[in-house]
């Protein structure tokens, strides 16, 4: 008998609807269990009180942005895998940082639903769920 | 401490509605949600709403044919006008125009950011409890 594991955790944390639409279904549709967080703030709050597989990070955001939400995360000693979806370039020194701290995929907006699914699935066997 | 609003959103995408609802549970918002526009009129007379966030195309009745029967509602009951504000898939020239003559009071085009939203429902809540 097939061992039931526990659903895979995402976050998805954005401030456009329409950005969140796509990565929503199709993590949703994969059967992730999918939360949201509209902000870096919101999003720190929900990484403290529940753990989360995958993060969906956008970069330029009002509130906490998505370089302060990594380098508060980090601060608070959660451990995170991060993919970066963003509509903007990362300079060369935010990159760096960015893969100190947890980010395992860079997605430019706006990708593809076809590519979104597959670039999962490689998370996914890369992270063994 | 100011009373909680009370929005309707309607709107037929999930996600859309899941973003909404979050965002409006968070600021303190009470809402209710219509799928389509026939849902957005039942709800309409059935509760006062302080602000109705309309998508402009919706399945069965879309914002627009929603919108100049909820006028014309208030006309014949002589009821206060509840603000309108449209949220529409793509702000082609003249949509802005086709909003405000079907009788809403203002217009979000997507991709619009949570900020811009609440942005128009600070405005629009705030100035109606200004008239008062």
């Amino acid at each position: 008998m097939k061992k039931s594991k526990r659903s895979f955790r995402v976050l998805i944390v954005d401030d456009c609807p329409d950005d969140i639409s796509r990565p929503y279904m199709l993590t949703s549709q994969l059967g992730c269990e999918v939360a949201l967080a509209l902000d870096g703030r919101q999003a720190l709050s929900s990484i403290i009180t529940s753990k989360f597989d995958l993060v969906i990070l956008d970069w330029n955001m009002p509130v906490m942005s998505g370089s302060d939400f990594l380098l508060s995360a980090r601060e608070q000693g959660v451990g995170l895998n991060v993919v970066v979806h963003s509509g903007s370039r990362l300079s060369r020194e935010e990159l760096d940082a960015a893969s100190d701290y947890g980010v395992v995929d860079f997605w430019p907006k706006p990708m593809g639903p076809v590519e979104i699914l597959k670039r999962i699935k490689t998370i996914r066997e890369r992270l063994g769920r | 401490m100011k009373a909680p609003s009370h929005i309707l959103i309607a709107e037929d995408n999930e996600v859309n509605q899941k973003v909404l609802k979050y965002m409006l549970s968070r600021d303190g918002h009470a809402f209710e949600i219509a799928s389509d526009g026939i849902e957005a009129l039942k709800k309409i007379s059935e509760h006062r709403f302080d602000l109705i966030l309309m998508d402009c195309q919706m399945p069965n009745l879309d914002g627009l044919e929603a919108t100049q029967r909820i006028r014309s509602m208030e006309a014949d009951a002589k009821t206060d006008r509840t603000p309108i504000v449209a949220l529409t898939a793509n702000a082609m020239v003249g949509d802005r125009e086709k909003c405000l003559a079907a009788g809403m009071d203002d217009f979000l085009a997507k991709p619009f950011k949570v900020e811009e939203i609440r942005q128009k429902i600070s405005i629009w809540i705030k100035s109606k409890g200004e008239e008062r």
